[in-house]
């Protein structure tokens, strides 16, 4: 390889740096090696600063920049536009992970900046020049489910302009809502609402509503998944076989296939299916729209709340609806007649937000409510219940006899859900709902291009169900503008060194790989997510990101000088994710949060994305301690990255045992983004431990 | 004191529904009994209260409070512990005073009742014995008359 042009550039940080960090002897060292031209600045991320950088770039024709200064994590837009392709620019972290975390120890501080400095620079020799990949995509997607989410979908993204196609397994669209009477909180009828959108439909040439069809496989990536979808005749009478079996091409999939009601015959107690008079919520919406005396009918009706909700036997989470369509429905027939007489029977109840008001006025219309759940119902007349109930509030029993006594069962994952997700290989929660991350990608799946809207997410009441189909399209246009842009950071796979042992294939949390003509790992750019879980996992350390590669790291450990703080004091590497760890040891130094120079970090996407090459090699390269820093428990971005490095890292340290060295040198530390105070003292423990431990025996003297 | 109950996860996680109350045998005939009164009076640390009170030798160990919990709590298992707990700190009231002769005398604790004599004969067993002699002999094996001390 023909020398390469390095430009390096030392920030000051208007003083701030420099006044811990010796910048001048640092930028002499450094322009020592003949490749190397080097610039110090009172502030580079000036305009003047930029402008000085991009004027060396083209001036000397430089091949690699590297910015000495803040944390990589900030002023990326800044340092975005430097003249040459970004990847082959590199941060050295002197603020945040010297000056500020060291202020008080010039010269340990100094060392560290060094030791970093010279890692980065033999980094920056193995980066490529990477740019974004553009790959074309159809303009159509698919909504799988015509109920009142799948139908908002289909009409939002043909509103965006999307050819649509919309699957529905029965012979009609509507779902769930097209069974109910009237919806809360304005108790308006939802055939007011579904008669518009089926004329929307209809009137709309971008869409193609499908009935009495099924999905039956994918292939493909976002962008150009190749969906078969089964149309049978209405009736049902064709065979499998005969039925009519066609291939759509979709950039993207909306799966709205929606809930089914608990069937509460298990909860024996409540008699359902044995007494008549027993009915569940559903039952309740079905008599009142298609008898019209059933509300107006004077009775008196009891409301069970709870049933199969929150119960660890059956649906251990809260349904979310439930309180409300009693309160509803009680409601409705409060004001169908004044003299019905209703008492919920209630735990907690759940109004959040406006639908306070509702509950009010249920209240101030004379409906009662009752906080106590019976256990069981019994029928000591013909034609009556007999509610027998603790009632918390006045600490005593009381008794309420009903002529009718509805059920408010709660909702489950729907079959259509169980199927699809089986289809398209999502993941499910462990209440069988779709789920990916659930807080920061609501509408994502574990899968790219594929977004849920509706109840196959968690139980939510129509409003929620129209909002999440509203975002749920907003996530999935970006696949439907007939290309895709990919950040090219994504793995590549040296087949030269693979042996086919697939075990990048089953670890992908999102299952970007398969395999070629040849079964070698294929990864597909655009379900991949660039964690480096493959990475990390590949026992030949044949796979590397874009941008962190096995010979960068491994280049980076044979320039660490392991005694940079001197032969007694012992040194730690931390690999930090770049989602929690890193940013907490960055706002440990921003807080003056002081912890011992004998850790240098190296960024990497996830705890996942470390190899236990590299972990060895580092060891047998003389680091005293390696410290593998991922998200807190449960908070992975990537989902198992870090429930995956904790595991490979056990195996490291059994490694180390058998080859009689201390399993103590590896160390795997949960540490959340915002807990900088944890950070610094996992690593003050580690140094001491590692002190106490003595010097590593493979250390070059 | 053994405090191992108060720790109970799953005790902690009642959500204060009152399913056990209202599904209670025992507390259709005697108000004063509730199962989810005990369970809160647990968790708030009351446990001498308890112990000293009548309230936990009224349970039939019916197990309808633990079938029917939807978090699943064991309330009939802690009513036990917490008798175990009552018995070892000697703190015993007079129903177990009665509960112990009447165990002595007809080899049960409750009288069978008319339908468990109809029940009985319906599937083909014998009367229930008033004789406790079989159950004399197994409590003198067990040197169960410590239990009177």
């Amino acid at each position: 390889m023909s020398a390469l042009r390095i430009g390096v550039y030392f920030c000051a940080c208007e003083g701030e740096i420099e006044k811990v960090i010796a910048l001048d002897a640092l930028a002499r060292e450094t322009f020592e090696r003949p490749e190397v031209i080097t610039h110090q600045a009172f502030s580079l991320c000036s305009q003047h600063g930029i402008d000085t950088i991009r004027k060396d770039v083209k001036k000397f024709g430089l091949d690699r920049v590297l910015i000495a200064a803040c944390s990589p994590s900030l002023k990326t837009t800044e340092f975005a536009d430097l003249g040459i392709n970004k990847y082959l620019v590199e941060r050295v972290n002197l603020r945040e992970q010297c000056s500020r975390c060291h202020p008080d120890n010039s010269e340990n501080a100094t060392k560290k900046a060094r030791a970093l400095l010279e890692m980065s620079l033999e980094k920056i020799r193995h980066l490529k020049a990477l740019e974004t990949v553009l790959i074309p995509a159809v303009k159509a997607a698919l909504v799988v489910g015509g109920g009142v989410a799948g139908i908002n979908a289909a009409l939002d993204l043909a509103g965006a302009g999307a050819e649509v196609f919309l699957i529905e397994e029965k012979p009609f669209l509507g779902g769930k809502v097209s069974d109910l009477h009237r919806y809360y909180p304005r108790l308006c009828p939802p055939s007011c609402g579904l008669e518009l959108m089926f004329s929307q439909l209809e009137n709309n040439p971008l869409i193609h509503v499908l009935t009495s069809s099924k999905v039956e496989g994918v292939s493909g990536s976002p962008g150009n998944f190749s969906v078969s979808v089964r149309t049978f005749s209405p009736d049902r009478a064709d065979s499998p076989e005969t039925a009519q079996l066609r291939s759509i091409i979709v950039g993207a999939v909306i799966v709205a296939t929606g809930w089914e009601l608990f069937d509460p015959t298990p909860l024996t107690g409540y008699g359902y299916g044995r007494l008549e008079q027993v009915i569940t919520s559903l039952d309740f919406e079905k008599c009142a729209k298609e008898q019209t005396q059933f509300l107006g009918e004077r009775k008196r009706t009891a409301f069970i709340q709870c049933v199969g909700s929150r119960d660890e036997r059956h649906l251990p989470y809260c349904s979310d609806v439930c309180c409300l369509v009693s309160i509803k429905q009680a409601l409705l027939l409060k004001l169908a007649n004044p003299d019905n007489e209703v008492v919920i029977f209630h735990n907690d109840i759940r109004a959040p937000g406006e639908y306070e008001d509702l509950y009010r006025q249920a209240r101030t219309c004379g409906v009662q409510f009752v906080r106590g759940i019976p256990s069981e119902l019994r029928q000591d007349t013909p034609g009556t219940i007999g509610v027998s109930v603790f009632d918390l509030m006045a600490g005593e029993r009381t008794e309420f006899v009903a002529d009718l006594v509805v059920l408010a069962t709660g909702m489950k994952a729907s079959q259509g859900t169980t199927e699809l997700k089986n289809t398209f290989g999502l993941v499910t929660n462990k209440y069988d709902f779709i789920e990916s991350h659930l807080q920061c990608h609501p509408q994502d799946t574990q899968r790219e291009g594929i977004f849920t809207a509706g109840c196959c997410r968690a139980p939510m009441d129509v409003s929620r169900s129209i909002e999440s189909a509203g975002a749920a399209t907003a996530k999935a246009l970006r696949y439907l503008q007939g290309e895709i842009a990919v950040n090219p950071d994504y793995p590549v796979v040296d087949t030269l060194k693979c042996d086919r042992c697939k075990r990048c294939v089953e670890e992908c949390p999102f299952k970007a790989y398969s395999f070629d003509d040849e079964g070698f790992p294929k990864v597909d750019i655009l379900k991949c997510r660039a964690c480096g879980v493959c990475m990390g996992g590949c026992p030949l350390g044949a796979i590397s990101l874009g941008e962190l590669s096995i010979e960068q790291l491994s280049g980076m450990l044979d320039v660490l000088d392991t005694s940079y703080l001197g032969e007694d004091e012992p040194i730690i590497l931390g690999f930090l994710c770049k989602n929690d760890a890193y940013r907490a040891a960055d706002d440990a130094g921003s807080k003056g949060i002081s912890y011992p120079p004998n850790l240098v970090s190296i960024m990497v996407p996830c705890s996942g994305a470390v190899n236990a090459m590299i972990i060895s090699e580092a060891i047998s390269k003389g680091v005293d301690g390696v410290l593998l820093a991922g998200c807190a428990d449960n908070q992975c971005h990537y989902l198992q990255g870090s429930a995956l490095a904790r595991a490979r890292l056990a195996d490291v340290s059994n490694k180390l045992k058998e080859m009689y060295l201390e399993p103590e040198r590896v160390r795997f530390a949960s540490i959340s983004r915002d807990d900088p105070e944890k950070f610094a003292a996992t690593v003050k423990a580690y140094a001491d431990e590692l002190k106490q431990l003595g010097k590593n025996p493979l250390r070059i003297q | 004191m053994d405090n191992r109950l108060v720790d109970d996860e799953s005790l902690r996680s009642c959500h204060h529904c009152g399913k056990c109350t209202s599904g209670c045998e025992v507390n259709r005939v005697d108000p004063s009994f509730q199962p989810h009164r005990i369970l809160h009076l647990i968790r708030m640390g009351a446990l001498d209260e308890l112990l000293d009170g009548a309230a936990i030798w009224k349970c039939t160990t019916c197990f309808t409070c633990s079938e029917r919990c939807p978090q699943g709590i064991g309330v009939t298992e802690i009513l036990w512990s917490l008798r175990a707990l009552a018995f070892r700190s000697c703190r015993t009231t007079e129903l177990l005073s009665a509960q112990k002769e009447a165990l002595f005398k007809t080899g049960r604790l409750y009288p069978g009742t008319a339908l468990d004599h109809k029940k009985r004969e319906k599937a083909g067993l014998p009367p229930l014995s008033e004789n406790p002699s079989l159950m004399c002999l197994i409590f003198d094996a067990a040197k169960a008359d410590r239990l009177s001390s």
